[in-house]
């Protein structure tokens, strides 16, 4: 950012940050539609198979033959063994043939297109077929290899072109970028002839990206003058890597649905649904998000209020073993918070846990914590988060009331300044600049802070201390729901963006970082 | 009965001349498999979650089976039971994963769906699935296609630490009366001890009392009278009879069990591995209640092949040495596995063994859990449900219903 100062840059960095994130949004919607097509054409390509094996296997008619088909979602008939069938009053074999989907599987049979592989011994009875119908099975041969898009190689050739059109967009003097530009189209028509339509979705932004002039300036300083970027070279891939790349895929994900292992497109139904309140009144989202936020406030405060108050005990020094204070008030933080999390779950167990064995010591009515109301469930939570994150905000304030000279005091106490004046008029606006960007860092954190709501309340009772993370993480592992539970992380994303960036402009916190 | 033709179109090709072209499958695929070793053998991996005396027997027959010269060679890799279940799901699809995993048929549904695991209907025959107990291969069908073959079975089963209890419980009543003669307020001896909380471990009450946790389809079926019953009666057992400890995980029910703090326990055979020294236990078969058994869950273990296997023929030839009588008797006498052959039971040795008898009965009084991914949306929610209404005093027949539709809401959501 030389050339047009700094005001400039720092107008066109949001801009291009969310040209960005349009970007690989865009790359992130292409690679799963990429993976929906191709189980698409497995599907047809094993429709294919069934057709043709099903000619070819044209069974004799078998006139009130009888088939146990599985009705429902199945696409293939299936005819079982009588072992295995389900017999009409064994309830433990669940599914008994009255639910079968007769109409399938009729149609099924018919068509000549099931995947019935059992012995033929073992097929018998179970739901009579209706008259005129016949029955045949065929077997497929072993799964049907998928044709995969040729899109690597397409997708080389894509960016050999676009890459074409930059450079000659870039190299040319102004007078011929016009022509230039004409010779770019062309580039980027023949890429889409090989790569479709999302291979020209992509390019469009791509291109677009390209010739917009923040980012072309970047990259002609990366064509020119590109030594100081070999210098971030290693922590732009790593974070292109280990954030740009699942982040993106995440964010095209929640644009798609998943169920038995084949993606569909569903565009903003995802978070649609995530946002609107449910058929059956189902405000889920929004206490969740209320109790999210009273978790993270209260933790927040929490941790800056005992990490402070230690940090002025520490600072003056609390006899000889002041050092060893400091190690012991840093280790919470150097356990890994699972162990940490467990441990207080067992404190808080009603009957043998070691806090209600304090109360009942003390004379007082032991709480059913990890039960069935919401505030000691809650504060379970909050005590065992609390005791996680005051050694951070600890360490970073020590840190910083080190650095405020000596003389401030001195001098305010020669003014007559009392104790919590100094601390008001000095201490606080002296550790502004170093605690304003930890308790953001500690607002996202907590926000996400999932081991503790999982391992420790685990939602109890009935999901109410749940937060955002953990809701998402249901969706994802208990329902399956891969593209919903996207989507709820894209939500979380979003939230977290608009309340940094807000907080940005409201403290200049991290201002010095940028200056 | 007729029996349908038979026409095998795909795997015999495109020369078949069509009508009536009956190509049955050989009655003894196994040993046609088994026989021709030309080739080298080929390598399977085989990905399993076993631990301790289990591992050791597994590890065993792997042996075995590579000395054996069929058709491939096993390797075995223990995985942490944590992780098995998400590295295989993320694995297989990628073409990374194992030949072989060792898993609960619990997962057959999703699996099946996702193009994870290979149904093994195109190998196994009737004579060789006749080696099982007929529930553990009953469990493995999914959609009318059987995938994998079973190992051993898994249910729980009440433990009684003898020196607290002579009791043998025939009925619910019973067995609340010999807790409450063994319950000691005093020296903190609890009546029965179990993940009091949890759907898995009430599931025999609520069959007991003759209600259904699912339907035919896979939906919640707990919304009834009779599981509101036996709820009420599991309350009771904590509540007002106080013979159960309020906040019991599974960790600590065991702690209680093997510290004689507990009378009784419901708790499976993986239980016998952690059992301290010196604890006197006896297994007895879950009571019954009017006449229905309490019948828990049961879990038939199998050994699955991967979809993405490239020597399914092979692999499918391991699964069969692994699973056939003389490896189960093997995996009985080194770990006390209750394996799922009929066989191994008719020994005079197993018959003589208190602890597997007891387990084998409880085979015969189990229901099957269901292979379904809508069980996916289920456990979580009725874990929730039983939490309210035993500990957290709504009313089980609200807590139930509302758990109840919650499920069917989230199901019908996620489309499945």
């Amino acid at each position: 950012m030389t050339s047009s100062g700094p005001e400039s840059s720092g107008r066109s960095s949001p801009l291009l940050a969310a040209a960005l994130l349009g970007l690989l949004v865009a790359a992130g919607v292409g690679v799963g539609a990429e993976v929906a097509g191709r189980s698409a054409d497995r599907d047809a390509d094993s429709a294919r198979a069934i057709s043709a094996a099903g000619r070819q296997a044209q069974g004799e008619r078998v006139e009130g033959a009888r088939v146990l088909v599985f009705g429902g979602k199945n696409k293939y008939g299936i005819a079982t063994g009588d072992r295995y069938s389900l017999h009409p009053d064994a309830s433990r074999t669940g599914e008994p043939p009255d639910k079968a989907d007769r109409d399938l599987a009729a149609r099924v049979v018919t068509e000549q297109t099931p995947r019935a592989r059992w012995s033929q011994d073992s097929v018998t009875a179970a739901t009579p077929l209706p008259s005129g119908r016949g029955a045949a099975l065929v077997t497929l041969p072993p799964t049907p290899t998928p044709v995969h898009h040729p899109w690597l190689p397409a997708l080389g050739a894509w960016l050999l072109c676009v890459g074409l059109a930059f450079a000659l967009a870039q190299l040319a003097p102004a007078g011929v970028r016009r022509f230039a530009g004409a010779a770019g189209l062309a580039c980027l028509r023949i890429a889409t002839a090989l790569t479709g339509p999302i291979g020209a979705a992509l390019g469009g932004a791509l291109v677009a990206l390209l010739l917009w002039r923040p980012t072309a300036r970047v990259l002609g300083h990366l064509l020119f003058d590109p030594v100081p970027y070999y210098y971030v070279m290693p922590a732009l891939i790593g974070l292109t890597v280990l954030i740009m790349v699942p982040f993106s895929i995440g964010v095209g994900m929640s644009l798609f649905k998943y169920l038995d292992g084949a993606w569909s497109f569903v565009g903003l139904s995802n978070f649609v649904e995530v946002l609107s309140v449910g058929s059956s009144g189902d405000t889920r989202f929004y206490w969740t998000l209320f109790v999210t936020i009273l978790w993270t406030g209260g933790n927040v405060f929490f941790h800056v209020a005992i990490g402070l108050a230690l940090a002025l005990l520490l600072k003056d020094g609390v006899g000889r073993l002041t050092a060893v204070y400091r190690v012991l008030l840093v280790l919470p933080w150097a356990i890994p918070n699972y162990i940490t999390a467990l441990t207080w779950k067992g404190m808080f167990n009603k009957e043998f846990g070691a806090v209600n064995a304090i109360l009942r010591m003390v004379g007082m009515e032991p709480v059913d914590w990890l039960g069935s109301t919401f505030l000691p469930a809650f504060s379970a939570n909050l005590v065992t988060n609390t005791w996680l994150g005051f050694p951070f905000m600890m360490v970073v304030s020590l840190g910083a009331l080190q650095s405020i000279p000596e003389e401030l005091y001195e001098a305010a106490k020669v003014d007559g300044a009392s104790a919590w004046t100094r601390f008001v008029r000095i201490t606080l606006p002296l550790l502004k600049p170093a605690l304003f960007p930890a308790v953001i860092l500690g607002c996202i954190w907590t926000f996400n802070m999932f081991n503790i709501i999982y391992l420790v309340s685990g939602g109890a009772p009935n999901g109410e201390t749940d937060i955002l993370i953990t809701e998402a993480y249901r969706a994802f592992r208990v329902l399956g729901r891969y593209g919903y539970a996207a989507a709820y992380s894209s939500v979380i994303f979003v939230i977290l963006l608009t309340y940094t960036i807000i907080t940005n402009r409201l403290t200049r916190s991290t201002e010095g970082a940028f200056d | 009965m007729r029996k349908l033709s038979l026409v095998w179109g795909g795997a015999v090709g495109r020369g078949g001349s069509g009508g009536k072209k009956e190509t049955p499958p050989s009655d003894e695929p196994v040993a046609k498999a088994a026989a021709k070793p030309a080739k080298a053998p080929v390598k399977l991996k085989l990905w399993h979650s076993y631990r301790g005396a289990e591992r050791a027997a597994m590890e065993a027959l792997v042996a075995g089976y590579n000395k054996a010269g069929r058709a491939g060679t096993l390797e075995a890799q223990a995985i942490p039971f944590d992780a098995l279940n998400d590295k295989i799901t993320a694995a297989i699809p990628r073409g990374h994963g194992p030949d072989l995993f060792i898993f609960a048929h619990n997962m057959i549904g999703p699996w099946a769906d996702a193009g994870i695991v290979e149904s093994v209907g195109a190998w196994a025959n009737e004579k060789l699935l006749g080696r099982f107990a007929d529930a553990t291969v009953e469990a493995l069908v999914y959609k009318g296609d059987i995938y994998g073959l079973p190992l051993a079975f898994k249910t729980v089963a009440l433990f009684a630490n003898r020196a607290l209890t002579k009791a043998e419980p025939k009925t619910l009543d019973e067995l609340v009366t010999a807790a409450k003669a063994a319950r000691n307020p005093e020296t903190g001896v609890y009546g029965i001890v179990y993940d009091a909380l949890k759907l898995y471990t009430n599931a025999p009450w609520l069959h007991a009392f003759g209600a259904r946790i699912v339907d035919d389809e896979a939906l919640p079926a707990f919304d009834t009278p009779e599981a509101v019953a036996a709820v009420k009666w599991a309350r009771a057992l904590m509540l007002e009879h106080k013979v159960v400890p309020e906040e019991t995980s599974t960790h600590l029910a065991n702690t209680l069990f093997n510290t004689g703090k507990a009378a009784f326990m419901v708790a499976g055979p993986w239980f016998l591995a952690e059992k301290a020294e010196g604890v006197e236990l006896a297994v007895l078969p879950l009571p019954e209640h009017e006449g229905r058994p309490a019948a828990p869950f049961m879990g038939s273990e199998a050994v699955m092949l991967s979809a993405k296997s490239a020597n399914k023929q092979a692999a499918f030839d391991a699964m069969e040495f692994l699973t056939n009588d003389a490896s189960a008797r093997l995996r009985w006498k080194q770990s006390r596995q209750t394996v799922a052959n009929k066989a191994v039971y008719e020994d005079a040795e197993v018959k003589a063994d208190p602890v597997t008898s007891a387990f084998r009965t409880q085979l015969d009084r189990s229901v099957k859990m269901s292979s379904s991914p809508r069980m996916q949306a289920i456990w979580s929610e009725a874990d929730r449900a039983l939490h309210r209404s035993i500990k957290g005093g709504v009313d089980p027949k609200e807590a139930l219903a509302e758990a109840a539709k919650r499920i069917k809401d989230d199901i019908q959501r996620a489309g499945k």
